[in-house]
């Protein structure tokens, strides 16, 4: 049966949303993702019309090399260095997830799923502590109005620099109301820490090795939760009072490359770039070199709440805790 | 309002609100520090916040969204600009809007973009009666740079109205000009006959020019305001007329447009859509 499943994604601004959404599809294409290659998901982008549609059969054509959509211009943009979404209106992309392989036994998994992902300025939900921002009020409403009716809600987070972030006390009011709100339909809500391959930026060849380890992962965001006391408000959302499912992930956008297995942050482009190959122009110069890492994480999580060997519970991250008391 | 020049000319002066949407920035390169946030940076004092949303870059593009592809690759720097009737029902204003996407690490800087923006809007009566007054105006003076970080707020949202005074155009010397141009060159001849067709069957066109036609978005502007100063005012169809450049899209209408990548090669002859 064709379920369908609506995901707000929320965080301050320059904190990877967008970035985290236009790689998204690549990540499930490569299986960059830390769930069992044999659950074989895929992802596919679609129209609201399809979306809306009755149906969901599956379409033929493969919408990754369809040079029209929304969701292709925001890959083509987060090729050519991203764009800062702006303020003047909530904008909503729209998939269809089946899963195609073996689910873990526990999991009773039909599908399809068609998702409606809605990124938004960092400056609506989240802008930063004692600034008066003129958001228009149409679109303040229009967010709340679309997290309230979320499904799940993704928070997107900077790894680094977290602690000299001047906004957390504005999220921990969002969170604290979300909390309150009775109306709610938030079934699961995902806290994922971006460009988590910065971790592993002296690392050199040895990164990903790194980086694919689990415990490696729980131990960053143990340290990420004990910088960012306030996270703690998301106990309030939890089953059984308040109904939800909290996980903690990280992420990397930009990924490790392959084959070398270094941050893919290319030191001798200005900017900060992903390695490119030279004399190919647009997504098709980075695609030689670039594989996501995790970024399919937060989405396949808060769409079926099936967790991969990278998602982390209250309970997985308070462990240690007790272990040491 | 009409004041009697001391030369004799006949002025009028034309007051301007303005409004930008954007980041703050600072620094020669006009960088955008890790703080700041999209925003409308400046509204002159007679604009109400509730006008914010009536004057949002899209709207005015008739556009969902205002995206970088949207943008001509010749009119990156400067950006996109549209002048028309503003599009709610019965406007009384007419606004003018450069846009464009500019790299948040400065001005030719490597980072993310970001949308900078910034909009004059001014009586629809003013623009009826000076067109091309005021986009030779809006070509040399309206530019979408960034407020600066040091500028109070107070400044930045009670802003006087800039004014401009502009002089009426001998009927004539329109006249003159534009048989020059008949003649001359290859832009009069389908404009007029496109503003004419325009007014005879109400339907939505839109009339291209490329590189070929003009050399630089000035010239153009130059003949379109031309062109409608040349209009009777009796002209049916004047509300629904945007002067567009450098912007893949046209808002229905009748749209005037200049695309400074566009050669002869790649499109047809240059009628009515
Ligand atoms: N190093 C690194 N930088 C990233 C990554 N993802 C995004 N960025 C950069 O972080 C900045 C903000 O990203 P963006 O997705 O626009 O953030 P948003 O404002 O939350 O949507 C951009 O300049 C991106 O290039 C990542 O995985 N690694
Ligand atoms: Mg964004």
């Amino acid at each position: 049966m064709t379920e369908r499943l609506s995901i707000c994604l929320i965080g301050p601004k320059k904190g990877g949303k967008s970035s985290l959404l236009a790689s998204l599809v690549d990540c499930v294409a490569q299986s960059a993702f830390g769930y069992s290659p044999r659950l074989r998901p895929a992802l596919q982008p679609i129209t609201e019309a399809e979306y809306f549609a009755e149906s969901a059969e599956p379409k033929k054509a493969n919408l990754l090399s369809v040079e029209q959509g929304d969701y292709e211009r925001l890959r083509r943009e987060f090729a050519e260095g991203g764009l800062a979404t702006d303020t003047l209106d909530t904008y909503e992309y729209r998939f269809r997830l089946t899963v195609n392989g073996e689910a873990p036994p526990a999991a009773v998994l039909r599908g399809p799923w068609l998702l409606e992902i809605i990124d938004s300025a960092g400056e609506i939900a989240v802008p930063p502590d004692g600034a008066e921002v003129a958001i228009l009020n149409d679109v303040k409403a229009k967010l709340a109005r679309q997290m309230l009716e979320a499904d799940a809600i993704v928070i997107v987070l900077p790894l680094v620099r977290l602690e000299d972030s001047g906004w957390s006390g504005n999220l921990a009011r969002l969170i604290d109301r979300l909390a309150l709100a009775p109306e709610k339909k938030l079934k699961r809500l995902v806290v994922v820490f971006s460009q988590y391959e910065r971790l592993f930026a002296r690392l050199g060849p040895s990164a990903f090795t790194y980086a694919c380890d689990p415990a490696v992962a729980l131990h960053a965001l143990r340290k990420s939760l004990r910088a960012a006391q306030w996270l703690d408000r998301l106990r309030a959302l939890e089953a059984p009072n308040g109904g939800a499912s909290v996980r903690f992930t990280v992420c990397s956008a930009y990924g490790f490359v392959k084959r070398f297995q270094n941050p893919n942050i290319d030191p001798h482009q200005p900017g900060e770039r992903r390695f490119r190959r030279a004399g190919l122009e647009g997504a098709r110069a980075y695609n030689e070199y670039w594989r996501p890492f995790l970024t399919a994480e937060p989405f396949l999580y808060a769409a079926l709440g099936l967790d991969s060997a990278f998602t982390f519970s209250y309970a997985q991250l308070d462990a240690r805790i007790e272990e040491i008391a | 309002m009409r004041i009697a020049a001391p030369n004799g000319d006949e002025t009028a002066e034309i007051s301007l609100e303005r409004l930008h949407y954007g980041k703050l920035a600072f620094g020669a390169t006009l960088r955008v520090p890790a703080t700041a946030g999209y925003g409308v940076t400046l509204r002159s004092c007679n604009l109400q916040p509730a006008d914010d949303r009536l004057l949002s870059p899209p709207r005015l593009m008739a556009l969902r969204r205002f995206e970088p592809d949207l943008v001509d690759p010749a009119s990156r720097r400067r950006g996109s600009f549209i002048a028309r009737v503003a599009p709610e029902p019965n406007s009384r204003r007419a606004i003018f809007l450069r846009a464009r996407f500019r790299p948040e690490d400065g001005e030719s800087g490597h980072g993310r973009l970001y949308q900078q923006s910034a909009v004059w809007s001014v009586s629809a009566a003013d623009w009826r009666q000076h067109p091309a007054a005021l986009l030779a105006m809006a070509d040399s003076e309206l530019d979408a740079l960034p407020d600066l970080v040091t500028e109070d707020e107070a400044t930045r949202y009670n802003a006087a109205p800039a004014r401009y005074l502009v002089r009426f155009i001998d009927p004539r010397d329109v006249w003159s000009a534009l048989e020059d141009a008949l003649k001359a060159t290859h832009w009069a001849t389908p404009t007029l006959e496109f503003l004419a067709r325009g007014a005879e069957t109400g339907k939505d066109a839109t009339l291209t020019f490329g590189a070929d036609d003009f050399a630089s978005e000035t010239e153009f502007l130059g003949a379109v305001g031309l062109a409608l100063q040349f209009l009777p005012s009796s002209y049916p169809r004047w509300r629904e007329i945007s002067v567009v450049s450098g912007l893949l899209h046209a808002p229905q209408g009748l749209c005037l447009r200049y695309l400074p990548s566009l050669r002869a090669a790649a499109r047809a002859t240059p009628v009515a859509a």
